[in-house]
């Protein structure tokens, strides 16, 4: 690995994320500068996803991915979402500040090219379709075991 | 294929490798409050970095929801990696990166997360194991 080819590495900019959007043939809205917004519908619901390109990463988003209950989310819920962090590839799903459930795919800006925002779109949209039900059907798990 | 590129990168980062299979290597680090092993797999797809397990939990108690919480809220805060439980019920601390385009620039993306939020995250998740442990007690009827 020479100097010259880790400092000549592209990075990618929001400019190029509107193209790759457009090839892989989903509309969006551009929120603001760096963000985009599309949505898409899959077997059990309609999602809204972002993309923000920042100086290090390319983050796709989907928050809040299921709101928490007003308990929280209980041991079943919270244990399908830690499982499928290993079994999702590429996507990481999590709890945000107000407690709700989000699912995310970052990679690097640098060297950032069509095929990994395919996979990211990809890899999201196919988690997000997956584990709509079961996340669900845990947090009823929940509420009985409460009860 | 990626696979072939690793020795090269792991050379350049400059951590010692073994190849255990023709996709598989294990390197590994010493950091402020811990010791692991990183498996690193190639397929055609992904490239991934494994701590597996990162934590080490009592025998007999599964992840109680303190710990489970603890390591998705951490998956807020985290770059590039994600903490997950395994098959075992283990936690693991992993980086994915697509096959495609993979470069020197990822894998040192990669290796430079995981040790980073390996150490930076022990002990938070030690706590948490240590109230999920105390959590099982109460429910044993031990505390």
């Amino acid at each position: 690995m020479s100097e010259e080819e880790e400092t000549t590495a592209a990075t990618t900019s929001p400019a190029e994320i509107a193209r790759f959007f457009r090839r892989y043939g989903w509309s969006f809205d551009s929120i603001d500068d760096d963000t985009f917004r599309t949505s898409f519908r899959g077997k059990n619901a309609a999602f809204v996803a972002l993309v923000r390109v920042t100086e290090h990463w390319v983050v796709f988003t989907i928050n809040p991915f299921v709101k928490a209950p007003d308990a929280g989310f209980g041991a079943v819920a919270l244990k399908l979402l830690a499982v499928a962090n290993q079994q999702a590839s590429l996507v990481k799903l999590g709890l945000d500040d107000d407690g709700d459930a989000f699912i995310n795919v970052e990679l690097p800006t640098e060297s950032f090219i069509y095929e990994h925002f395919a996979a990211a779109l990809t890899a999201l949209t196919h988690a997000a379709d997956g584990l709509l039900v079961p996340i669900l059907q845990a947090t009823v798990v929940d509420d009985r075991n409460l009860a | 294929m990626v696979s072939e590129d690793l020795p090269g990168y792991f050379d350049v980062y400059g951590w010692r490798y073994e190849r255990r299979e023709s996709r598989v290597f294990r390197t590994g680090f010493v950091g402020e409050n811990g010791a692991w092993d990183i498996w690193v797999t190639a397929s055609d797809v992904l490239v991934v970095f494994l701590i597996s397990p990162y934590v080490e939990r009592p025998e007999g108690i599964a992840p109680g929801a303190p710990l489970l919480r603890t390591m998705l809220k951490a998956n807020h805060e985290l770059n590039l990696a994600k903490l997950g439980l395994d098959d075992d019920h283990d936690v693991c601390l992993s980086v994915e990166m697509p096959a495609d385009g993979f470069g020197y620039s990822q894998f040192s993306d990669a290796l430079t997360a995981l040790a980073h939020y390996a150490d930076e995250l022990k002990e938070r998740l030690d706590s948490a194991v240590v109230e999920d442990a105390e959590d099982h007690a109460v429910r044993q009827g031990v505390l």
